[in-house]
């Protein structure tokens, strides 16, 4: 009976064989000769925001996560919240080559936007966590960032009364623990959602939506340019990592899987949504705007052995790279914009003044974060 | 004692085939950035041969069991790999993380 079972797979994977060498002619041959019609339907919109069986979405608890992801107490020195440097005025970024943390250190990367991470794979330029939970307390305990002792947030939010009650509802039984405060941190997060951008209207059917330049990048992007090759799908990333030659010595994914020569060098491929108010751009946020963005992919890359080779030289002209950069300004949503929450206040009881933290103390600039953190690869870890 | 002797070079001769014969090969495809399944069942010491059908390079990678790197497999190119050992290992292309297959040793 085993043998037979063998030989069945055996055959099976012969005829199947013959059929994916007989397919791999067409798949390539498809991709070139699809028209902008059947490229648009690649972009269109997901109906739903993915949320994961393990910590499911609700409106209270994505609140809940909102409120501590503006709440700068969530830090060791009571001063810098998520949205320090996850700022929604910058499309959640900072505007910054590289981030600032505790003590104004000077961070190795730029600060990553959160658009649409419900969709994401692998966080971080690096790809560290696998998930939005374990993601967000990186940051939070890295020293260099927001430097905050994980046992010490748990007994400061539970002296804040409006944080017990908000946690009992939305943990029943459970209440205030690192794990929750993960939790509703990345339930917000799943929320933030780039808006509707012309580009949407476009693909919509709208046509008068976006430029004729603005179309010709769009042919150029999924064509001659080959930026969809990771850049592809609604969010405009597959979530891939890739060395796109930057002139630093940041081996990026390659300290999480040393072994494999094409992830040297290799950052996670981001986002193109609400691209132009992210600058500056590139992990390491030495590009100041969307041309030099392209000109870098079009002959500005120096080779190294890591390079992708998804990564080599366009030939583009002055006038097709500023076609796509014409396209490339069609995926900026106009967003109402966000609120800032009300933070919950410290206990005003006659016993809150006695056991409560002492919210007039302020940023506590006599921890630094440790000597010797302000390096190239310490971004969002922990340094020893 | 001649048949003897036939008889048994006969059952060497079967003896070093039947591992060849039950060896199974199996064929996971990838293509659009996808493995062709999710998840695939084999036996101790089948082999795998991945076929890229993409237009772009993949890398397939386990960690955590059974740990392996095929390096970088070029458009068109195939890759195979033995699976000696029972278990669940994850794969995941190391390029393209989203690209993941189960394979269950049995």
């Amino acid at each position: 009976m085993m043998a037979d079972n063998k030989t069945t797979k055996a055959v099976l994977a012969l005829v199947t064989g013959f059929f994916v060498l007989s397919g791999i002619g067409s798949a390539a041959q498809s991709a070139e000769t699809k028209s902008r019609e059947e490229w648009k339907k690649e972009y269109v919109r997901p109906a739903e925001i993915p949320f994961p069986e393990e910590n499911p979405y609700s409106k209270s608890k994505a609140d809940l996560g909102r409120t501590l992801f503006f709440d700068p107490r969530l830090s060791g020195a009571n001063y810098i919240s998520c949205a320090t440097c996850h700022n929604p005025s910058f499309a959640w970024g900072d505007g910054l080559p590289k981030g600032i943390g505790h003590a104004m250190t000077r961070l190795g990367r730029r600060t990553p936007t959160i658009l649409n991470l419900a969709w994401g794979e692998l966080l971080m330029w690096d790809g560290r966590f696998e998930t939005l939970e374990d993601q967000a307390l990186g940051p939070m305990s890295a020293p260099v960032e927001m430097n905050q002792n994980m046992e010490a947030i748990v007994t400061e939010l539970s002296q804040i009364p409006e944080y017990r009650t908000l946690f009992k509802v939305n943990f029943p039984g459970e209440g205030i623990t690192v794990k929750n405060i993960a939790k509703a941190i990345a339930t917000f997060e799943r929320t933030v959602v780039s808006g509707i951008a012309p580009f949407d209207k476009w693909v919509a059917g709208n046509e008068e939506a976006i430029s004729t330049a603005a179309k010709r990048g769009f042919d150029l992007f999924d064509g001659k340019a080959n930026c969809v090759s990771c850049h592809s799908g609604w969010n405009f990333t597959d979530d891939s990592f890739h060395d796109i030659c930057m002139p630093d010595d940041d081996i990026g994914r390659g300290k999480q899987v040393p072994n494999v020569k094409v992830m040297q060098h290799a950052f996670k491929t981001p986002t193109l949504r609400n691209v132009v108010e992210r600058a500056p751009y590139m992990h390491e946020g030495s590009l100041k705007n969307l041309y030099s963005v392209v000109r870098h992919y079009n002959d500005g890359f120096t080779k190294r052995e890591s390079l992708s080779d998804q990564i080599y030289k366009l030939n583009l002209t002055d006038k097709e790279q500023s076609d796509l950069v014409a396209f490339l300004k069609t995926l900026s949503s106009d967003d109402t914009p966000i609120a800032m929450p009300r933070l919950p206040a410290y206990d005003q009881t006659v016993a809150g003044s006695v056991s409560g933290i002492n919210p007039a103390a302020g940023p506590d600039s006599t921890t630094p974060a440790k000597a010797g953190c302000n390096t190239l690869f310490s971004h969002w870890q922990p340094c020893e | 004692m001649k048949k003897f002797v036939i008889g048994l070079a006969a059952m060497g001769f079967i003896a070093a085939i039947i591992p060849a014969a039950n060896a199974a090969e199996v064929v996971v495809t990838q293509a659009d950035k996808k493995f062709d399944k999710k998840k695939i069942e084999i036996g101790t010491g089948d082999t795998i041969k991945f076929v890229n059908a993409d237009k772009m390079g993949h890398n397939i990678h386990s960690k955590g069991g059974d740990d392996f790197d095929l390096g970088l497999q070029k458009p068109g190119a195939d890759m195979s790999r033995k699976f000696a050992k029972a278990g669940t290992f994850k794969l995941r292309c190391t390029i393209h993380p989203k690209m993941k297959l189960t394979v269950t040793v049995k």
